[in-house]
């Protein structure tokens, strides 16, 4: 039997800042996703692959609190958090950036990152000035409003509003969909430098086999249920996880 | 004609405080306030009654405003908030407000009859105030409407709350798992919209001289054409919705017919939806916005 903890990559690494068990949710008809449990070390990028339709998406949504989960437990820093609403949730540590509609758009880049440290207690300019640092290209337009943005400026907007709170665990949905290849590989180097701060990262993609290469621990999600799971680099050299779910050449 | 001018800047102050106010409570639920008409009822018995008891307009016109603040706090608290937290669409909300309107007509008509209350302050005599003739009650009006709109200005544009609002009305989904409490920040944004439409009903009142609990409604759809035709969800379309419709509204009424007379005041309501008609025709979302939705959708 498999562990649900992912075993240590090297040395004595901490334990997971998320944990999921037996998640449980939907929107109201059948479950979605059923009996998922994942976890998500700090400095560590964890993904979760799976075919159109396999739950990715709401899966994140119920961890976020944004759906509830009909049964199963959500530990955040080892603090049950399973049902608290998505406001209440940040504050706990865990920040959310969906897919699409990830920024303010009449806001100011300014006023979107004001937004985002709406929790804290203080220290909203100096965490500011710290993610402008991380992300320049927002420093050179912080009065621009949002909507102005490029596809890949609106990204790393989305982040760094995520990034605002300090969270423990950073949840991306699809944080490169439909960018340019070129702001692919920025949006994975910003992944990679957050991921380097100790903040767990917890990210579904389409690129399963770019995403793959990146993840530490890898989860596979078919029809709502856990599948396999594993290093990331491991899974692409797994015959089947590449024939069902990567694609040879993609 | 410099007259006429003079009447509608309070026409256009009071339907700007009215449109404005009406406008944020959509800006937080994504929902026409059918019953937004009254919460300016309500200002207008509670000014009437303090203004009866005290003989302060002063106090009138905040008893107006905090009746207004918390009859619009208890609306989203009891029917739209709810309603939105369980996932209606807005349809169905809109028509539990079209309910909730007809309810409070109805409750106000039996704690008080629906005869007309005559409600008139000294309105003192006419000045010529720059180009035009105004009364001291009109210049009230008017500087008052201009102050508390500055007021929600830079509430809305340089206050965290502000900026909570705005973010709550530009992707409440967003706003939550940004650590907004949107449910709390909406009822907030109605008690402050609530505070400004209770005032609207009082100055509303005392510029038309009477009331009763059908008022409110009345003036709604006129309210409803000015934020329409402005641009929901956008205080400053709306303000400029406002102006307009007040401006055609009065000059409408200096229209000499053929056969001598002037255009009746009873027709303002169609005056109004005409020119929502034709707004609507030209730019569906209305003239300041690039929204994605319309009223009904």
């Amino acid at each position: 039997m498999t562990g649900r903890i992912p075993t240590p990559i090297r040395g004595i690494a901490p334990g997971p800042v998320l944990e999921v068990e037996g998640l449980t949710a939907g929107y109201g008809g059948p479950p979605v996703i059923d009996s998922v449990s994942i976890a998500a070390k700090p400095g560590a990028i964890t993904a979760i692959v799976g075919p159109n339709g396999a739950g990715k998406s709401t899966l994140l949504k119920a961890i976020a609190g944004l759906i509830r989960p009909t049964a199963g437990a959500v530990r955040v820093k080892g603090a049950d958090v399973t049902g608290l609403p998505a406001e209440k949730l940040v504050s706990k540590g865990l920040a959310y950036v969906p897919q699409v509609a990830n920024v303010f758009p009449e806001l100011t880049i300014r006023e979107n990152l004001d937004m985002g440290g709406y929790s804290r207690k203080g220290g909203v300019r100096e965490r500011i000035d710290q993610l402008f640092k991380l992300f320049p290209d927002l420093a050179a337009s912080s009065h621009r409003k949002a909507h102005t943005l490029s596809g890949g400026q609106r990204t790393m907007l989305a982040l760094a509003r995520g990034l605002m709170v300090d969270p423990a665990v950073l949840i991306l949905d699809e944080p490169s969909a439909g960018l340019a290849p070129k702001f692919q590989g920025l949006i994975w180097e910003r992944i990679e430098e957050i991921r380097s701060t100790g903040v767990a990262v917890l990210v579904i993609e389409q690129n399963t086999r770019e995403t793959l290469r990146h993840a530490q621990w890898a989860y596979v999600l078919v029809l709502g249920q856990n599948r396999l799971e594993g290093p990331g680099q491991k899974l692409l050299d797994d015959e089947e996880v590449v024939n069902l779910y990567v694609g040879r050449l993609s | 004609m410099l007259v006429t001018l003079g009447f509608a800047l309070v026409t256009a102050s009071i339907l700007a405080l009215s449109a404005v106010a009406f406008t944020l409570e959509y800006a937080v639920t994504n929902v026409a306030n059918v019953s937004h008409g009254e919460i300016l009822t309500a200002g207008a018995y509670a000014a009437y009654l303090v203004h009866q008891r005290t003989g302060s307009p002063l106090a009138a016109a905040v008893a107006a405003a905090l009746a207004g603040g918390l009859v619009a706090l208890a609306m989203h608290s009891a029917v739209i908030g709810p309603f939105i937290r369980f996932g209606a669409s807005p349809t169905v909300v809109f028509i539990a407000t079209l309910g909730m309107s007809f309810v409070i007509q109805n409750v106000l008509v039996i704690f008080f009859g629906a005869a007309n209350v005559a409600y008139t302050l000294d309105p003192g005599a006419p000045q010529q105030i720059g180009p035009f003739l105004l009364t001291p009650l009109d210049v009230e009006i008017i500087a008052s409407a201009i102050a508390i709109t500055l007021a929600l200005f830079l509430i809305i544009s340089r206050t965290k709350f502000g900026k909570a609002l705005r973010a709550v009305s530009q992707n409440r989904e967003l706003a939550r798992v940004t650590g907004i409490n949107a449910t709390r920040v909406a009822a907030s944004t109605f008690f402050l919209a609530g505070l400004v439409a209770g005032y609207a009903g009082f100055v509303l009142a005392e510029s038309v001289g009477s009331f009763n609990p059908y008022f409110g409604f009345g003036f709604f759809l006129i309210t409803l054409t000015a934020a329409v035709a402005g641009g929901l969800g956008r205080a400053f379309g709306t303000l400029v919705g406002a102006v307009m419709v007040g401006l055609v509204l009065e000059f409408a009424q200096t229209v000499r017919l053929p056969g001598g007379g002037y255009v009746s005041a009873s027709y303002n309501l169609a005056f109004a939806f005409a020119i929502l008609a034709i707004v609507i025709l030209v730019r569906p979302r209305g003239l300041f916005t690039n929204a994605r939705r319309t009223v009904f959708e």
